[in-house]
């Protein structure tokens, strides 16, 4: 075995090397086709062991299960539900209906930002594992906005869930040309919140009251994104 | 090196890597069904789609994880020939080859085909890491396991009573010892050709 070929590199990947010497070495990776070899199989060991001992994969392998379980228990035991309606609900239900079309004529016809953004942050799936992350779930959950946006400033920002939990609790408290630079960071990216930003995007000008940018933002979400159904709704409210 | 054109989801692959929650639910509402109804029409249930499911996830996980992985295919695609494949061997391996099987045949796509195939490759690259692992003498193992799960080296040495340049030194060795009783056994020659 070659001891001095590993030490060497293990100081590269570790990035310990002179530039003199990081020089030849990559001088020797680009000509020498068998060190290379030998160098990318070092490499993949060392990611291998990295990921055999990351507390992440745990995480991952938890949050996986938890998910998993709730889709095939929802869709296994799925059975139509057998619903017995007696007669006297009828009278109930309409004299309900009536009820709220009342209450409706008499409220105000402008539709509200709380109407619309109801957000519930799930990204901790283990307590304990980031501290930070947790106490950002919790108050978000709680409704605590600007404690929750304190405690969002210190985490990282590689994350696009928590940005995106981060820009709606920006909104909360009425900072929004902050959070819509998050959200339009969100849009230009390539994550399930891409769409999503657009829609809170929309509401961020609902909650101030700019119509037509809300109206001019709803336009540009299109028919397959999650919230398409809320846009459009949202749409012909405003009208 | 080849110029490669990534797909346009590959969003799914950096929200597993996130361990992004509604990702990876929506990879369930997506596309779990097709798996659970191939499975269904083949000698298999619900129970068997759902770690099938679970397997091909944390493999491609783990290759994200490693090595990076871009997407050139759609996902849709390439999830559902693993799954596939994942559960045409498990049938293969419980009951001898002698069910049948109803193969969906004239679906092939080359880009799927080729990063599927990547992906298995892989996963029988770390079964026999794995493997190898086991093998290494305990001192290895032991500086392996605590120079990753310990944030710096120094911390290492402290835990181990033993100097920083042993600890590196031994590190690189350790690791070095790994990759060539894996390249020495015989199944990586297999995995090779």
């Amino acid at each position: 075995m070659n001891e001095e070929l590993y030490i060497s590199f293990e100081s590269y990947l570790q990035d310990e090397m002179t530039s003199v010497d990081k020089i030849d070495f990559e001088e020797q990776l680009t000509n020498d086709a068998d060190f290379r070899t030998q160098f990318e199989a070092y490499r993949e060991v060392t990611n291998l062991l990295e990921q055999k001992f990351s507390a992440e994969k745990d995480s991952f392998k938890e949050n996986l299960n938890t998910i998993s379980e709730t889709y095939f228990s929802k869709t296994e035991f799925k059975k139509p539900k057998v619903i017995s309606f007696k007669p006297w609900l009828y009278a109930a239900a309409a004299s309900f209906v009536l009820l709220m079309g009342t209450w409706f004529v008499f409220q105000n016809n402008q539709p509200l930002y709380d109407d619309f953004a109801h957000e519930e942050a799930h990204f901790v799936s283990r307590d304990g594992e980031n501290a930070d992350l947790k106490i950002a779930q919790d108050l978000f959950n709680n409704k605590e906005y600007s404690k929750a946006v304190s405690v969002f400033e210190k985490l990282g920002r590689d994350n696009q869930e928590v940005n995106y939990f981060y820009a709606i609790s920006l909104i909360e408290i009425e900072n929004y040309s902050k959070a819509e630079a998050i959200l339009t960071d969100l849009q230009n990216g390539n994550s399930v919140y891409k769409e999503k930003a657009v829609w809170y995007k929309a509401l961020s000008a609902l909650k101030q009251e700019k119509i037509d940018r809300c109206r001019k933002i709803l336009k540009e979400i299109p028919s397959e994104a999650e919230d398409y159904q809320k846009a459009q709704k949202l749409l012909k409210d405003l009208d | 090196m080849k110029e490669v054109v990534v797909h346009k989801d590959q969003f799914y692959i950096d929200g597993l890597i996130q361990n992004d929650s509604r990702t990876i639910d929506l990879i369930y509402q997506k596309f779990a069904p097709k798996v659970k109804h191939y499975v269904r029409t083949n000698n298999g249930d619900d129970a068997a789609a759902k770690d099938v499911i679970q397997e091909v996830l944390i493999i491609i996980y783990n290759q994200a994880k490693t090595n990076g992985l871009q997407l050139t295919c759609p996902f849709d695609a390439y999830f559902f020939l693993l799954c596939k494949r994942k559960w045409l061997n498990e049938l293969k391996k419980s009951s001898n080859n002698t069910v049948t099987i109803q193969d969906d045949s004239g679906y092939k796509e080359e880009a799927a085909e080729a990063m599927a195939f990547e992906t298995e490759h892989f996963n029988e690259r770390q079964s026999l890491f794995d493997e190898m692992f086991q093998k290494l003498g305990e001192k290895c193992q032991e500086v392996l396991k605590l120079s990753f799960v310990t944030k710096t080296m120094e911390e290492v040495a402290a835990k181990l009573n033993v100097t920083y340049g042993y600890v590196r030194k031994k590190k690189s060795i350790c690791t070095g010892q790994l990759t060539q009783m894996i390249q020495e056994s015989n199944r990586f020659k297999s995995i090779k050709n």
